[in-house]
């Protein structure tokens, strides 16, 4: 009996602890939500549990961001005529938003050409001052490929649809996409702000078949770091510390003297 | 005759070895002034209006308001409109503005050049190595940006060329004149709203460094005891200004 009413009474707490949490966490815990739209010459509609969410969403363009409870959503992307949200979608996806999470919900070929939706967590901590944070990811139908900086491959062996991430000094770099280990240009090259204090991510998208390969490119910024001092001074002449040299002078004269008439004092006295 | 003389002698000494130190400590100036002053600026919103104390908005969340290359997708009628942007290479590319080139002091008789500055490899301010220019941090806001602190920095002095442009930058106090010089010839006056000094292990370099809060100018260099055996100072000092007419 008494260890039925224990756990009724350890339920009962943990019922009113999942009470407390889910209302205090709210607002607080929503994910932001960016949606990137990487399937050539198809505008689209995007609904969101039914919900008619972005009109006329051009491809090459980053939507966003959206404010939205952790949870799951259902998407369903239809071409940009349709605004019924009925009939067959162009993708349907259950895309899975965790709580506090920066999101980017990509809409792209996979490898052998079919639209799908691909969830990517981004990477939002802070960026040491004066770097840039790159993130690359495959979501075009093509095969493996290396992406280069100034001709220097950066990313090796990336396929549809994993990612790399790489942190690098702040600057514009000319940048294009090889098929992997090799020196065969299927995208660029282009030149890439990469922000400090940023994450720049680039997608590479479209088809390798229809020849519609290009780049998508969404940043995140105020991701940024102080720097780590100031050493602005080694000269000793502005030297501010301690007491001044007459200071310590004085006071020592000021006792003397007392001291020389508490001598004579005590002369006197005899 | 000589009992007095003698009482008098002690008094008299008692006095100024008192008197000295008391005097000195009450009468120089306070290292730091209008710190809550300069800390508020940190907090205000670009309207002047202090944001809410509660959470400050996480990086990487919200988008900066202006930001949106174009206009936003349009949603179900009555919803909110999400901003779109074009992610084609290139579209976003910031149009280069003026950089600020030369700062005036007029308090101080100082006018300095001002170069633009990184970190170094170890992710320290750079600063520049002719002591007589100011080096500003090219990767924070420029002077008229609708927000955060636009940083410079100058050595106060150096063991091999003597005074720096800034080596009487803790002078300054609230009410003092700083003028800034564009590239593109335009000046923007501010006036200085604080004076602070930190040892080097506690200054606040978020703040000093921020992107956010009011539109400020931040005037940093070395102060404080120096150490003789490592040839650096104690302290860093920043004198923060706001523009003239600001509140």
């Amino acid at each position: 009996m008494k260890r039925i009413a224990a756990l009724a009474v350890l339920g009962l707490a943990a019922g009113f602890a999942m009470l407390g949490l889910g209302g205090v966490a709210a607002a607080a815990d929503n994910a932001s939500v960016s949606v990137v739209h990487g399937i050539p010459k198809t505008p689209v509609n995007v609904f969101v549990n039914g919900k008619l969410t972005l009109r006329d969403f051009q491809p090459g363009k980053v939507a966003g961001p959206l404010s939205l409870p952790a949870g799951s959503y259902q998407v369903r992307v239809f071409p940009a005529a349709n605004t019924a949200g009925t009939g067959n979608p162009v993708i349907s996806a259950t895309a899975t938003v965790p709580a506090g999470a920066n999101v980017s919900l990509v809409a792209h070929l996979d490898t052998a050409g079919k639209p799908v939706l691909t969830p990517y967590v981004n990477d939002v901590s802070r960026v040491a001052a004066g770097q840039a944070r790159l993130v690359v990811r495959h979501t075009a139908a093509a095969p493996a490929v290396d992406v280069r900086a100034g001709g220097t491959p950066v990313v090796r062996g990336l396929t549809n649809p994993r990612q790399q991430e790489l942190t690098v000094p702040a600057g514009s770099v000319r940048a294009d996409v090889v098929l992997a280990g090799t020196s065969t240009v299927v995208i660029g090259p282009a030149t890439l702000d990469l922000a400090e204090g940023s994450t720049t991510i680039v997608y590479a998208v479209g088809s390798a078949d229809q020849k519609t390969l290009g780049l998508v490119v969404q940043t995140i910024s105020g991701l940024h770091s102080a720097p780590g001092g100031v050493p602005a001074g080694s000269g000793g002449l502005a030297d501010d510390g301690g007491v001044p040299a007459w200071l310590p002078v004085t006071v020592a004269v000021g006792l003397l003297v007392a001291a020389g008439g508490a001598a004579r004092l005590a002369a006197t006295r005899r | 005759m000589r009992r007095q003389g003698s009482i008098v002698l002690v008094v008299v000494g008692v006095l100024v070895a008192v008197t000295a130190p008391v005097g000195w400590v009450l009468t120089r100036s306070p290292r730091t002034v209008g710190a809550t002053a300069a800390e508020a600026l940190a907090q205000a919103t670009p309207s002047g209006h202090a944001a809410p104390s509660a959470r400050a908005t996480p990086p990487g969340r919200a988008a900066p308001p202006g930001r949106a290359a174009d206009a936003g997708v349009r949603g179900m009628a009555g919803a909110r409109v999400v901003p779109v942007r074009d992610g084609r290479v290139g579209a976003g590319r910031p149009v280069p503005g003026a950089v600020p080139v030369r700062v005036d002091l007029p308090s101080l008789g100082v006018s300095a050049a001002i170069r633009p500055v990184g970190v170094d490899d170890r992710g320290t301010l750079q600063i520049p190595a002719d002591v007589a220019a100011v080096g500003w941090y090219r990767y924070g806001p420029r002077p008229g940006d609708p927000a955060g602190s636009t940083v410079l920095s100058g050595h106060v002095d150096s063991a091999e060329q003597g005074r720096g442009a800034f080596f009487r930058l803790r002078r300054l106090g609230p009410g003092d004149p700083v003028v800034v010089h564009g590239s593109d010839g335009r000046t923007r006056r501010y006036r200085v709203v604080a004076r602070e000094e930190w040892h080097k292990g506690e200054v606040p370099l978020d703040r000093l460094f921020a992107r956010t809060g009011a539109p400020r100018m931040t005037l940093v260099t070395c102060g404080g005891g120096f150490r003789e055996d490592v040839g650096s100072y104690l302290d860093n000092v920043a004198v923060t200004a706001v523009p003239d007419g600001a509140p």
